[in-house]
């Protein structure tokens, strides 16, 4: 995602002061993006682009899961929760089950190292 | 008919304790308190790739269930919620087992490490949704559900 929206801005970039073309690979002379003939229509594009970016750039340097969700569901909306739910259901069956391991370095995975024994957290 | 020896199997000493943690997690800074029969570890914990950072202190005493506080970022109690899940606010350790599910022939580093960052995982994932997805003893109580 990071190097399409690289990719994006620099041949945004390139295009300038004209607008980039996205051509049907079928068939080239056919040009998909006939609508940002439309310079309204085309600022509205890298306006979103440029939107997208920062909120992309704040994403992948976010260090806390409170951040990341936070950006996220700007981006897609109140699933986030329930896929950091969902996600979370999985590691615990996982856990359950007895089926991750430890390895060197403490890095927890399901393939490498020496399996953790099931624990049920206490108290209040 | 001589009698047959079977000795009750010991438990892992401060020593063996500290040579394992050594082995698997070398970063954490190791303290022996030999006048107390104890040991103390201070190392980062991230539970996962998107989760924060989280410096822990693990203490062991010889003959006690081993401590484990978490020295940095603090814990935060969310909105809505009156405690922390599964944590004992007296002295501010993380409630990470049942008293059979540990004993001195388990080491530090293999159960009470991954146990910490599972606990940690956890936290997050309550912190941000409301429910507590780790399970444990008292997971009906409004402090382990979104309301």
């Amino acid at each position: 995602m990071t190097t399409i929206l690289t990719e994006i801005e620099g041949a945004i970039n390139t295009a300038m002061p004209g607008r980039i073309y996205v051509l049907n690979p079928a068939n080239p002379s056919e040009d998909l993006s006939e609508r940002w003939d439309d310079p309204a229509s085309y600022a509205a594009f890298i306006e979103g682009i440029s939107q997208l970016c920062s909120v992309w750039k704040q994403l992948t340097s976010a260090s806390e899961m409170q951040k990341s969700a936070s950006i996220l569901e700007i981006l897609v909306g109140e699933p986030t929760k329930e896929a950091v739910k969902k996600q979370a259901r999985a590691f615990q069956a996982a856990r359950s089950a007895a089926l991750l391991k430890t390895a060197s370095a403490g890095v927890i995975s399901t393939t490498v190292g020496t399996s953790i024994r099931p624990n049920t957290f206490h108290g209040d | 008919m001589a009698t047959r020896f079977n000795p009750k199997p010991r438990g892992l000493t401060l020593v063996e304790q500290m040579f394992r943690m050594s082995t698997l997690r070398p970063e954490f800074r190791v303290t022996l308190h030999q006048r107390q029969r104890s040991v103390t570890w201070v190392g980062k914990i991230r539970p996962a790739p998107m989760s924060n950072e989280y410096t822990v202190q693990v203490e062991l005493t010889i003959g006690l269930r081993p401590k484990v506080k978490v020295l940095n970022p603090e814990l935060k109690v969310r909105d809505g919620a009156t405690c922390l899940p599964h944590y004992y606010p007296e002295d501010k350790s993380l409630c990470l087992h049942q008293a059979h599910e540990w004993n001195s022939l388990f080491s530090v580093a293999d159960c009470i490490v991954p146990w910490t960052a599972f606990w940690l995982y956890f936290y997050e994932v309550w912190f941000f949704t409301g429910s507590w997805e780790g399970g444990g003893t008292h997971p009906v109580k409004p402090e382990h559900q979104a309301a």
